[in-house]
């Protein structure tokens, strides 16, 4: 090969790299160029959106988005933008979702809703209340004056068997094992919330419970008419003396006896039981996060609930059998991919309601 | 003004220091890279993104170059596959001899584009002036160093020289045994003399004393104690120093049948032939299906890194087993007595002493040397880890190349500023190209805080990353076809299961890189950057 023919390709390949990296840099920070009478450079922003499950087909104003989910929508100028999800058997969704320039808006975990609620009943005999057992795989079923009023239940085998031993042993356990918590906050009797180490007091009073979800770092506490999300503000400082670490955004309210709550689609949701109704808040929303109702649950019993099997079991309202409802359909959600595997939560824009 | 001196040793003053500063420096940058890019992952994602998309970019054009490069030297190789090359001989003898040549024809498509090169080479030839002596008058001189190597090593390759398609009686094999090795080796050695004398112009046997004052334990003092032994016995022969073509090889080294005679057509029609090295293109097919995959990718790489050079004449080293002119040889005092590298070291040594007006001359003919064998998978391993650390060691070259580059008034400046950056970023590509590839691009996302992943990059990064790896796999699909078409035909018959999974063997690549490219070249410079200098390790070679 001549050495001209060389210097041609060699001088080829400098000009496409000159040519092609500031278009990529330009790419990457999220410029594109605007067509038509305003021709120019605009800094774009994207949308990511993904579903549980996958596949969703994506319209963004109207207009069909050529992926499913999961799908990056990128080039968008700045703005709000209505989208709509629409998956075969699964509830429509809808959101507006606000675009800034070269920021990214993420609605990374997005639950969708079967039409028809995916039941089953797992023990037919008729209970009167669960009980919490928490870091364990079981959860106590009482039963009304028998003689094997308790009996243990294996949530991930999906298997009963009796209890012999003394239920108070069992409440004595349950509450050895809350105390894993308190070190990060604690609880008194009178309701008032505070955190562990500091002492501050986050709530006075009233606060019925609380659960730290270690994975990602959140914390939701609930009173009898109201559901907060915990979080950590970086301290202020007022006449030389630190004020406020930690502050408490209420997002549910409307509550009439809130007894019990649970972290689900891996801190994208709060699944509580309010009186006899189990509802679902979801949180990853960019406007006021939506409750909407699962089941109806026994009068005054409690349910359960767990991430890793994404169901959450109840006691039937009228006979009172151990039922189960997948919330989460584990076997539909997506691997996510690798570059999104140390996504730090984003953190919605949860207006305060 | 003193004759340059191509070692590290005995330096003073200036010298010394400039000699540590350009020690220094290579294993510095790769560093610097390496924990810089860390570092700006952790602090600036976002600038340490765009580095990363930038340099992705860049190394896929220069994969699409390096491989429109090494397609267009494997067609060379294929053209070149079925030359006649005694009889392109006969013809330049001729022209020496102001002869004309009737017999012109050539059929087939492939002849005739070599044709068309070699009276390309023919007429550059003619206008240089230079006319070769003629082919009876050249003579081979074959070093083969030996330590370690056993009998069944070292005869294939003797066997090969002997078996060419050049004369034998113009060839004299020396056999460089060295004093420390065991009398299994000496006796092996005098049992091939006894055996190939008759068939050789000469066979001999030197023997390199241990512990000579100035010199290392490298193979490059045995070289030398060889060839000044070869030099008097050419002197007694009255066979000049310009007819003479040295070749020094590893021991394992099996040349092709038409090696001698496509060297001898390269010398003759080279018109500086006394200031040029002739560079076959190394391929390490002796056992190859006997070693672990990764073995195999590797030294294949090695060998396609080589096809690559060789169609840039311009920039070419020698590399590995590889041959010269003996004047050349002489002229530059040998190889260096104290260098591991020696194979680099010469070329070097001789562009220096020449003030610039020496090259590397591609040959399209195969060495086919061992890959790395040591038995059992594990010892492979450590083996072919120290095998490509020594390789790497090579940048011991780049202070004294740069000393050498610093003193001399006659190279132009654009060469060498052109042949010292090839040098370095050579030896930094080396160890850092396939962490920045494999592991660095990962880490402002692996790092990223809310602010970067709010950031459109932290979307747009991936996507483009992945784009561009898609892209180079078009690349190692290429790769992969060309591997399978090099590979020996006609040794032994494998299933096309066995094909199939050689090719799946490349998918390995990015982990083999940093493995056994990234991290011996990383060891070797930060050696070389702490004045920890290495000595010659001998690499085990085993015949099953």
């Amino acid at each position: 090969m001549t050495k001209i023919l060389r210097r041609i390709v060699f001088f080829f390949f400098v000009a496409v790299f000159f040519i092609g990296a500031p278009k990529i840099v330009f790419y990457a920070l999220g410029y594109s160029y605007r067509h038509g009478s305003e021709s120019g450079l605009v800094k774009s922003g994207l949308v990511y959106l993904s579903t549980t499950p996958p596949g969703a087909t994506v319209y963004v104003g109207g207009r069909r988005y050529r992926d499913a989910t999961p799908a990056i929508i990128r080039d968008l100028l700045p703005g709000n933008y209505p989208i709509r999800l629409v998956l075969k058997d699964y509830e429509a969704w809808a959101q507006t979702v606000p675009v800034e320039p070269a920021k990214s808006s993420v609605l990374g975990k997005i639950l969708l809703h079967p039409k028809k609620p995916d039941w089953s009943m797992r023990l037919s005999d008729q209970y009167e209340d669960i009980v919490l057992v928490p870091d364990t795989k079981y959860f106590l079923l009482k039963k009304k004056n028998q003689a094997d009023a308790v009996q243990i239940y294996d949530w991930k085998e999906k298997k009963a068997k009796p209890f012999e031993d003394d239920p108070a042993k069992v409440q004595s356990f349950f509450k050895a094992k809350r105390s894993v918590d308190d070190t990060i906050f604690l609880l008194d009797e009178n309701g008032k919330f505070s955190s562990g180490r500091g002492g501050e007091v986050i709530v006075k009073q009233s606060v019925l419970g609380f659960l730290y979800d270690k994975k990602n770092h959140k914390t939701v506490i609930w009173t009898k008419n109201a559901i907060g999300l915990v979080e950590k503000i970086k301290p202020k400082k007022e006449l030389g003396v630190l004020q406020g670490s930690w502050s408490v955004q209420w997002v549910f309210k409307q509550g009439q006896r809130i007894s019990q709550a649970f972290w689900a689609h891996d801190g994208a949701c709060i699944l509580f039981q309010d009186q006899s109704k189990v509802l679902m808040l979801e949180l990853e929303t960019f406007g006021a996060p939506a409750t909407y109702e699962l089941l109806e649950t026994k009068y005054q019993s409690h349910i359960f609930y767990s991430d890793e099997s994404g169901e959450v079991f109840y006691l039937d309202k009228k006979s009172g059998n151990l039922m189960s409802l997948e919330v989460i359909p584990k076997w539909k959600v997506l691997e996510i991919p690798f570059t999104l595997l140390q996504e730090k939560e984003k953190e919605a824009k949860v207006a305060r309601v | 003004m003193k004759p340059f001196h191509y070692s590290r040793h005995k330096l003073t003053g200036a010298e010394r220091w400039r000699e540590r500063f350009f020690e220094i420096l290579p294993g510095f940058s790769s560093w610097s890279i390496l924990i810089g890019l860390v570092a700006l992952s952790f602090f600036q994602p976002v600038l340490a993104a765009l580095i990363i998309i930038l340099f992705d970019f860049y190394w896929l054009l220069r994969l699409f170059y390096l491989t429109l490069f090494l397609m267009i030297a494997y067609v060379r190789l294929y053209l070149e596959g079925d030359t006649n090359w005694p009889e392109r001989i006969r013809k330049i003898d001729f022209l020496r001899q102001k002869q004309i040549d009737h017999n012109q024809s050539v059929r087939g498509w492939k002849a005739r584009i070599s044709n068309w090169v070699f009276r390309g080479e023919l007429k550059k030839l003619h206008t240089a002036g230079t006319l070769p002596p003629l082919s009876k008058d050249i003579h081979h001189l074959v070093i083969v160093p030996i330590y370690k190597e056993s009998r069944e090593v070292v005869e294939p390759g003797v066997k090969s020289y002997a078996e060419g398609s050049f004369p034998a009686k113009q060839i004299l094999i020396v056999l460089a045994v060295e004093e420390r090795a065991s009398e299994e080796v000496k006796r092996a050695a005098e049992d091939l003399r006894r055996k190939y004398q008759s068939v050789f112009f000469d066979f001999l046997i030197s023997i390199h004393p241990d512990g000579v004052e100035g010199e290392a334990r490298v193979k490059g003092a045995n070289a030398t104690c060889a060839a000044r032994l070869s030099q008097k016995y050419l002197n007694e022969h009255k066979i000049p120093a310009e007819n003479v073509i040295v070749s020094c090889f590893d021991a394992d080294t099996v040349v092709s049948a038409s090696y001698f005679a496509c060297l001898t057509y390269s010398f003759m029609v080279c018109p500086q032939r006394e200031r040029a090295s002739f560079q076959p293109i190394p391929v390490y097919h002796n056992n190859i299906w006997d070693v672990p995959g990764f073995a195999r990718i590797l030294e294949m790489g090695a060998s396609f890194f080589q096809l690559t050079e060789a169609t840039h004449p311009d920039r070419l080293v020698t590399f590995s087993s590889h041959s010269m002119s003996f004047k050349a040889l002489v002229d530059v005092d040998f190889w260096p007595i104290d260098m591991v590298s020696d194979d680099s070291a010469i070329f070097w040594k001789a562009f220096i002493h020449y003030e610039g007006d020496y090259r590397a001359v591609p040959m399209y003919v195969t060495v086919s040397m061992d890959v790395v064998d040591a038995g059992s998978w594990w010892q492979t391993s450590v083996n072919v880890y120290k095998q490509k650390r020594r390789w790497a060691w090579g940048v011991e070259n780049f202070p004294i190349v740069m000393r050498g580059f610093l003193r001399s008034s006659n190279i132009s400046i654009f060469e060498r500023f052109r042949h010292g950056f090839k040098l370095f970023e050579g030896h930094l590509a080396w160890a850092t190209w396939p962490f920045i590839l494999g592991v660095m691009g990962w880490l402002p996302v692996f790092f990223a805080g809310q602010e970067f992943s709010d950031s459109v990059i932290y979307y747009t990064a991936p996507r483009i990353a992945s784009l561009i790896f898609h892209l180079a796999s078009l690349s190692l699909v290429t790769t992969i076809v060309l591997s399978l078409l090099l590979l020996p035909k006609n040794k032994k018959k494998h299933s096309v299961f066995r094909y199939f999974l050689h090719a799946l063997e490349w998918l390995a690549i990015p982990v083999v890189a940093i493995l056994f490219s990234a991290i011996p070249a990383l060891d070797a410079q930060t050696r070389l950057m702490f004045a920890k200098y290495m000595e010659f390790w001998v690499t085990d070679k085993r015949r099953a």
